[in-house]
């Protein structure tokens, strides 16, 4: 089935090469999405939407051009485009042609034939089994949500020997509530993700979201002051995730846009703690055999044991310092490959395990559900709202929070981790459980 | 495409519709002094959306064969009459037809310029940055330009065809000094071409002048505070906290805090706020919106009284009101939501120096990074690019980028003084994965109370 994307690909390469390039490059993509819509409590719309969607890359000396088109017939029309943005472009002299052509690594469980081909009348099914479980009592007041389930094929071919094609698949389900009580309105919210169809769980979606708007019904404006605040796993991604896809990206360092700029080798982070970025995690939603220049993918420990031990590089950021790519080109087909994350996996030594309960063991502390908020990549300072977060008291998660912001620098935030939980789970690839932050500043009524 | 619309029209939709997409699009990425990227891009698709019973189906394709488009639409009508099945909710989609033609003034064509000359201007920019000083560490610039053509037609009769040309470009900066560093962004463009983005060299300058100002800017202190904020963070405030909630489909979905609350007070008096697709050369006008309808220029809130919502053909329907224009989609691969166009708070008479010169103590915010909200709990948070510390009613101590929180309606209750400053600024909006293009626009306004989330 690939041979039609590998083929093509060939086919542009080789005209690339025909019309002056010295080297060239194709990334093709095609995929199918289904997807289920709910509004106000009730299926609403449905959707499929087929993409075929090409790249390419042409390059001369330090020259590139670059075009991309929707569509196969479009394909050839392209290279011609390429070409003449290479010819136009001024040279790039960190520029050193494109990568070698290796083995993809072998990664398990990108690829499930049951989500692939996913009827419609079954993800319908799925979602109102959603809404159902969502549907609690007459507090709930709308409930929307939708289901996806895509299947895409992804080849990277280029000049230098990379030949690869590889399917995935992925799906995610979220379950959106909002609730009542006459006095107060509140949301709530949960998600599930994965590449098989059976990490798909709609009735523990629809639940936890209602949980969790019904428990933030009864709602405080905290005092300002510190706290000590437990992270869900639903909010690491702005944190653990924003520190290796954002932080750690070596082309935010080599431009010195990142506040971990010149900090390789150096101590920023607690004993015990590390920060892994990992392409070949069985079945994890970032992982893949190659990355989106065809190079394989690897486990990098972005930060080991508390230090900083590396960035993550594509094929251009390696190559300006004379090192390895770690596989971490990051692209859609419609532009150049940038640095971005795999799954994002946070460990921590035995000493600061406790279990997701013990983490709560506090007199006063907040639980920080969610925030869709991302820190200033400059110096590394969040602030924003908590958009879904509760009152600890007293070992217990008592009321909701209202306009409730908070402040920390991500760099304290590696340094006062007190705990961490036991449960990791997988959010947008942030592999995290719970972890607690000694000290965050929290600015309320 | 009146082919395609006869061949859905005949699987016996209530409704449906066919949009036909293309696009060409150029791009330039100029990263400290180098091109990283000169781009072309050309896509062009059909999407076809049915409506059945209370429900649609969508079905996109870039295959434009005469067989790969009956699969869209045989997909799409069955979708439709799956996703109706267990529907209570019923309701019908109408509205008059629309036809007509319209094609955006371009001012100087972006194809009549070579990319050589659009790299001058991008450079130009760099160099405008960089003679700030050492301080300057990293500069981006980024510049677009696009041709978009739309064609809709519906089972309603409307038949439109609209084409748009859109300029964009814009500048970061990054500063550094004694191990700080610091940021800022200025962007421009609209609805038109490459004259649209001329002064960009200016905005170069204004960047990295503010990245550097912002290195000896302390962080902003934590809790509620009087407020004034400027143009751009008060037109981000009216966009996120309180625009998104005047879309109708919303309100039908019971998440918008909004509801039933036409013909009453939602802020002071001093506050109008309009959405105006109509203006020539900003970023969100258009003649007519994706499924059709006429753009026309409409008060959300006049003198504080909530004047009505946007619609598109489904939530006009649905509430009995005239669509007002407001149906946007990405493309022709996603389905028309309700959208904004460009939206802002209408100018009162107040300058700025007037406004801080009244405040004991409190922080003037300006720019407006991004923000979020929660429409059904009428929360929202923005961020400011930087600020001020006001006391006694001047300038105290400059601010670094800071997170604003607050409840829609006590802000806009709390608007004490609009001023007469009225700006635009270009940005994209995203609503269920959809991005489209925007302005945010108001003058500075004072509020009495705004939850700041600094870090001391």
């Amino acid at each position: 089935m690939d041979a039609g994307l590998l083929s093509l690909g060939e086919e542009m390469v080789g005209r690339a090469l025909s019309e002056g390039a010295d080297s060239a490059e194709a990334f093709l993509v095609r995929s199918r999405i289904v997807s289920v819509e709910v509004k106000g409590g009730e299926i609403k719309a449905a959707s499929s939407r087929v993409r075929e969607e090409v790249g390419i890359r042409a390059v001369s000396g330090g020259k590139l051009g670059f075009a991309h088109a929707s569509g196969s017939s479009n394909a050839l029309r392209i290279v011609k485009a390429a070409i003449e943005n290479m010819a136009a472009s001024p040279p790039d002299p960190n520029l050193r042609g494109l990568p070698a052509g290796r083995r993809p690594t072998d990664v398990a469980g990108l690829y499930d034939p049951k989500l692939a081909d996913l009827p419609v009348s079954d993800a319908v099914e799925l979602m109102t089994s959603a809404v159902e479980s969502a549907s609690v009592g007459p507090k709930i007041r709308s409930i929307s949500g939708e289901l996806s389930a895509s299947r895409m094929e992804v080849a990277v071919v280029n000049s230098e020997g990379v030949s690869a094609s590889e399917e995935r698949t992925s799906s995610y389900l979220e379950v959106y509530v909002a609730a009542s009580d006459g006095t107060e309105s509140s949301t709530g919210y949960e998600f599930n993700e994965g590449r098989r169809l059976d990490e798909i769980d709609p009735e523990w979606v629809g639940s936890k979201s209602a949980e969790l708007a019904l428990a933030s019904l009864s709602q405080v404006r905290p005092e300002t002051g510190d706290y000590p605040v437990v992270i869900d796993p639903t909010a690491a991604p702005m944190f653990l995730g924003f520190m290796v896809s954002s932080a750690a990206n070596a082309e935010n360092v080599q431009y010195g846009r990142s506040f971990l700029c010149g900090k390789l080798g150096e101590r920023i982070g607690r004993e015990g703690l590390s920060l892994i970025d990992d392409g070949t995690l069985e079945g994890g939603l970032k992982s893949a055999g190659f990355d989106d220049e065809g190079v394989p993918t690897r486990r990098t420990e972005v930060i080991r044991d508390g230090v900083l031990s590396s960035y993550i590089h594509n094929h251009y950021t390696a190559s300006k310092e004379g090192i390895e790519s770690t596989g971490n080109a990051v692209r859609s087909p419609s532009s150049l490959p940038r640095v971005g994350s795999h799954n994002v996996i946070f460990e921590a030594s035995q000493n600061l395990r406790f279990g997701e309960d013990e983490l709560l063991d506090l007199d006063r502390g907040i639980y920080l559900k969610f925030t869709g908020d991302v820190p200033n990549l400059a110096n590394g300072e969040f602030s924003g709202l908590i958009q879904l977060g509760f009152l600890i008291e007293r070992g217990e998660i008592t009321r909701g929070l209202k306009e409730a912001n908070f402040g920390l620098s991500l760099l304290d935030l590696l340094r006062n981790v007190d705990a961490v939980g036991r449960e990791p789970r997988s959010v947008m690839g942030t592999v995290s459980p719970s972890f607690r932050v000694r000290s965050v500043r929290v600015a309320g009524g | 495409m009146d082919w395609l619309l006869s061949f859905a029209s005949d699987l016996d939709p209530e409704f449906v519709e066919v949009r036909y997409g293309s696009e060409e699009s150029f791009s330039l990425a100029l990263m400290d002094g180098t091109v990283r990227e000169m781009s072309k891009g050309i896509s062009m698709g059909v999407g076809v959306r049915a409506f059945y019973r209370g429900a649609w189906g969508f079905s996109s394709t870039q295959d434009l064969s005469r067989d790969s488009l009956k699969t869209a639409a045989v997909e799409a009508v069955d979708l439709a009459k799956r996703s109706s099945a267990s529907r209570k909710t019923r309701f019908s989609v109408g509205g008059r037809p629309f036809s007509g033609e319209w094609l955006s003034p371009v001012g100087r064509d972006p194809r009549d310029v070579s990319p050589e000359e659009k790299v001058s201007l991008v450079r130009e920019a760099e160099s405008a940055a960089r003679s700030l000083g050492e301080r300057v560490k990293n500069v981006n610039v980024m510049y677009a330009d696009s041709r978009v053509v739309e064609l809709t037609l519906n089972s309603l009769g409307t038949e439109v065809r609209q084409e748009i040309f859109r300029t964009r470009a814009a500048v970061q900066v990054f500063a550094h000094e004694a191990g700080v560093t610091e940021r800022a962004y200025e962007s421009l463009g609209g609805v038109g071409g490459v004259d649209l983005v001329s002064d960009l060299p200016s905005s170069g300058e204004e960047a990295a002048r503010r990245a550097i100002d912002l290195l000896g800017a302390k962080p902003a202190p934590a809790g509620p505070y009087r407020a004034v904020l400027d143009g751009k963070l008060a037109g981000l405030f009216i966009h996120e906290a309180f625009g998104h909630a005047t879309e109708a489909d919303s309100v039908l979905e019971r998440m918008s805090v909004l509801e039933g609350r036409v013909g009453t007070s939602v802020g002071s008096p001093e506050v109008n706020v309009l959405d105006d697709p109509t203006i020539p050369g900003l970023y969100g006008s258009y003649a007519y919106d994706s499924e059709g309808t006429p753009a026309r220029r409409k008060y959300l809130v006049r003198e504080g009284v909530l004047v009505g919502f946007l619609h598109n053909l489904e939530t006009s329907s649905r509430m009995g009101e005239e669509p007002s224009g407001n149906g946007r989609a990405q493309g022709y691969g996603s389905p028309p939501q309700v959208r904004m166009s460009n939206t802002f708070i209408e100018a009162g008479d107040w300058s700025l120096e007037e406004m801080i010169s009244e405040m004991r103590e409190g922080i003037y915010a300006k720019g407006g990074l991004y923000g979020y909200t929660e429409p059904a709990k009428g929360q929202f948070m923005f961020k400011a690019e930087e600020g001020w510390w006001v006391e006694g009613g001047e300038l105290r101590e400059r601010l670094r980028e800071v997170a604003i929180a607050g409840m829609t309606l006590d802000v806009l209750h709390g608007v004490d003084a609009v001023g007469r400053d009225l700006s635009h600024d270009p940005g994209m909006c995203g609503k269920n994965g959809q991005w489209v293009p925007v302005t945010t626009g108001a003058p500075h306004i004072r509020v009495e109370r705004v939850v700041f989330g600094g870090l001391r």
